[in-house]
């Protein structure tokens, strides 16, 4: 069979002799050139102008930033003793649309987090929420735990707990810091600024199996908060805790105070509160359990005031510690007013006056002295003034000027009414006595260095009335059961009316300053019990013995050498009795 | 010519290569880094909690109520102490002779001795 003769030599093909019209091949080239054109215009704009979107979105795939947090500063004691630390901790939180496990997972949930059942699903349900925290903070290992459960839904957030080991003795003076780690209370809002850090970051690349494998750009370090030393001696806190704490209850008191205070730094050692609180467990707080009356309460001190009175009376020169006043018969009249003794003493020596706590005779020493010079001592004396301790809260009291003063007035303040003052302005003021006449700031910062004083008496006379309050406080004087064995002590008992709504009432402030050992003074203590209401309320019965008990403990935990030979302290058959 | 440039392609290939290698060693030694680092975190958490526990467990309360109740201790007592004080502190000395003489009893020069005894004397030598 043979083959048809189809082949066409492609020379010859026909086909090639098809004329086609020229701008068919134009516009095939056209179309070509502008579909390169786009192209191009398309590279151009993602790479060249949108170029940092496709950047991102490639850097998402791989970088990422971290957070680096920064940890709060801890407090501590003057031994370095912890008082308040940050530890990490995880926040539990959930999307409730996306909570999605089986019951008994979400029971041992519950269980872990510390709350029931029926509260963790009726926090779950909250449908229109998106967010719910469930824990602000739980520990690394019950996180963990929590992590291994494995529901989808709940999350974790790197957070920190913050601790404060000491608990309620010291709840005053370091305060706690709120869930944002934010300070609230005592040092801990104080010292915000610099116990709080500054959280850093770094940007990393990340591989498939997200590690981290370079830095992208320099690290943001973070910086952690500064460590504080407080001048706080946890164990002599301790010892004035427990003191306090007794006489609150023996004596059914509405409230109590003290302070210890070193002489020669001006350190305070301790400073207690009672009610107190625990700031690890801040469930229900109660205004009266926050306030830290040592700092922001103001009383009528009471006869601890008359110690300055009589200072000023000596530093004059007019009186001398031997010059007999006439206090018979117990009572003077000035203008419309009387003010008088408990019980009338006679003729009295300036230094019996203080001895026997008489208000007619500081108020004549006081009367002596023009108004303005006695109200530069007490300015002087930091009384009416801010105390400058760097504490939140910390007042004034109150100290009207000389110009206002009756000579009333200026009597019944010279035996500490008609002003009004804080307990760590007390303890401040005794300093003067404690130290040779001059005054030194508190500080509740650890500091090494002795404190540089500003002088308000001549140290002769701060000699003498140091000397008058070692006799306050003994045998013959309005608080024996200040006395301790071993050492010598020194101080003066107030007892003083309260005012409620401007009237005095029966309620009492019963107050104790003193210091020990009295031939070389170590620390000051202040000791304040509000409205004790089991009977006794004067400060040579109140507290003079809390004075004791502190002061003794204190010596002991001090290590100081005693200064007194070792004798039964002699109690009078009869106390005496001290004016209010 | 041909052959430099086979030379020099074969350079590019080692350089090449290097880089790769010693890219990849960089990242494992800086993924080595960052597991110390977070090690040593990890320590100074620990030892966060280790000193807080060490607070914890040391509280002054917690002491006093083991030594007196557990152990049946009392507080020591000045009229029970023997107080020791150096040589070297004359101020001390100064201050016990004092005592001493005020209460109108002989102290003997004890300046030799590597420590004295003070403050206690009243009611221990006159017994």
């Amino acid at each position: 069979m043979a083959r048809p003769a189809r082949t066409v030599a492609f020379t010859t093909n026909p086909l090639l002799k098809v004329k086609l019209p020229a701008w068919r091949s134009q516009v095939a080239v056209m179309v070509l050139a502008l579909a390169f054109g786009a192209l191009v215009a398309r590279a151009v704009w993602l790479q060249v102008v949108t170029d940092d979107f496709l950047q991102r979105q490639g850097e998402s795939r791989y970088a990422r930033t971290l957070e680096l947090p920064a940890t709060r500063g801890k407090i501590m004691d003057r031994n370095g003793t912890v008082l308040a630390t940050s530890l990490p901790a995880k926040a539990i939180w959930a999307i409730p649309e996306d909570v999605e496990a089986p019951p008994e997972k979400l029971a041992e949930l519950a269980r872990l987090l510390g709350v029931s059942q029926k509260e963790l699903r009726a926090k779950l349900s909250a449908e229109d929420r998106k967010f719910v925290y469930l824990h602000p903070q739980v520990e690394s290992a019950v996180a963990e735990r929590i992590a291994a459960l494995d529901i989808t839904g709940i999350h974790q957030r790197r957070t920190f707990k913050r601790f404060w080991p000491e608990g309620e003795t010291l709840a005053h003076v370091v305060g706690f810091t709120n869930q944002d780690g934010l300070g609230q209370e005592g040092i801990e809002l104080a010292q915000q600024q610099g116990l709080s850090g500054r959280p850093g970051s770094r940007r990393v690349i990340k591989d498939r199996l997200g590690r981290v494998i370079e830095d992208v750009r320099a690290v943001n370090e973070p910086h952690d908060g500064r460590d504080l030393y407080l001048s706080i001696d946890t164990k002599v806190q301790y010892l004035t805790f427990n003191a306090v704490r007794d006489a609150v209850q023996t004596h059914r008191a509405k409230a109590a105070a003290a302070v210890v205070v070193d002489v020669q730094t001006g350190e305070v050692l301790a400073l207690v509160n009672l009610p107190t609180y625990n700031p690890n467990e801040r469930g229900q707080l109660t205004g009266a359990q926050l306030r830290n009356r040592a700092l922001t309460d103001t009383f009528e001190p009471g006869s601890t005031m008359k110690a300055f009175s009589i200072a000023l009376g000596l530093d004059s020169g007019k009186f001398k510690p031997d010059t007999v006043i006439q206090t018979a018969p117990g009572r003077l009249t000035i203008g419309s007013a009387t003010i008088g003794d408990a019980h009338p003493h006679g003729a009295l020596t300036v230094e019996q006056v203080l001895q026997k706590s008489s208000n007619v005779g500081t108020a004549k020493i006081a009367l002596a002295m023009p108004p303005q010079r006695m109200w530069e001592m007490f300015a002087a004396s930091g009384f009416g003034q801010v105390p400058s301790i760097g504490f939140p809260g910390a007042v004034a009291g109150r100290l009207r000027p000389a110009k206002s003063w009756r000579p009333i007035e200026q009597a019944t303040m010279s035996y500490g009414h008609g002003i009004s003052v804080s307990l760590i302005q007390m303890a401040r003021a005794y300093t003067v006595f404690a130290r040779d006449g001059d005054m030194i700031p508190l500080t509740f910062q650890k500091s090494e260095q002795t404190a540089a004083g500003v002088q308000v008496f001549k140290p002769e006379t701060a000699r003498a009335v140091r000397h008058m309050l070692e006799l306050a406080a003994g045998p013959e004087g309005t608080a024996p059961q200040a006395q301790i064995p071993g050492y010598r002590v020194a101080g003066k008992t107030g007892t003083a009316h309260k005012l409620v709504g401007g009237q005095y009432a029966n309620k009492y402030v019963a107050s104790f300053i003193g210091f020990a050992p009295a031939s070389n003074p170590r620390v000051v203590i202040a000791v304040m019990v509000d409205e004790p209401s089991a009977g006794k309320y004067y400060g040579g019965l109140v507290a003079a013995p809390v004075f004791a008990k502190i002061a003794a403990d204190v010596m002991r935990a001090l290590r100081i050498e005693p200064d007194a030979p070792f004798q039964p302290p002699v109690m009078p058959a009869v106390p005496v009795q001290e004016s209010t | 010519m041909a052959r430099v440039n086979f030379l020099v392609g074969l350079l590019l290939l080692v350089a090449a290569l290097s880089l790769v290698t010693s890219q990849h060693r960089a990242r494992k030694l800086f993924i080595e880094l960052e597991r110390a680092q977070a090690a040593s975190r990890q320590l100074e958490v620990e030892w966060g909690e280790l000193r807080l526990e060490q607070s914890q467990l040391a509280k002054h309360s917690l002491i006093d109520a083991s030594a007196r109740r557990d152990l049946k201790m009392t507080a020591v007592a000045p009229t029970r102490t023997l107080y020791l004080s150096s040589v070297g502190d004359a101020a001390a000395a100064r201050a016990a002779e004092a005592r001493a003489a005020a209460q109108s009893l002989s102290v003997a020069p004890i300046a030799r001795a590597s420590v004295q005894l003070i403050a206690p004397s009243a009611a221990r030598e006159t017994r």
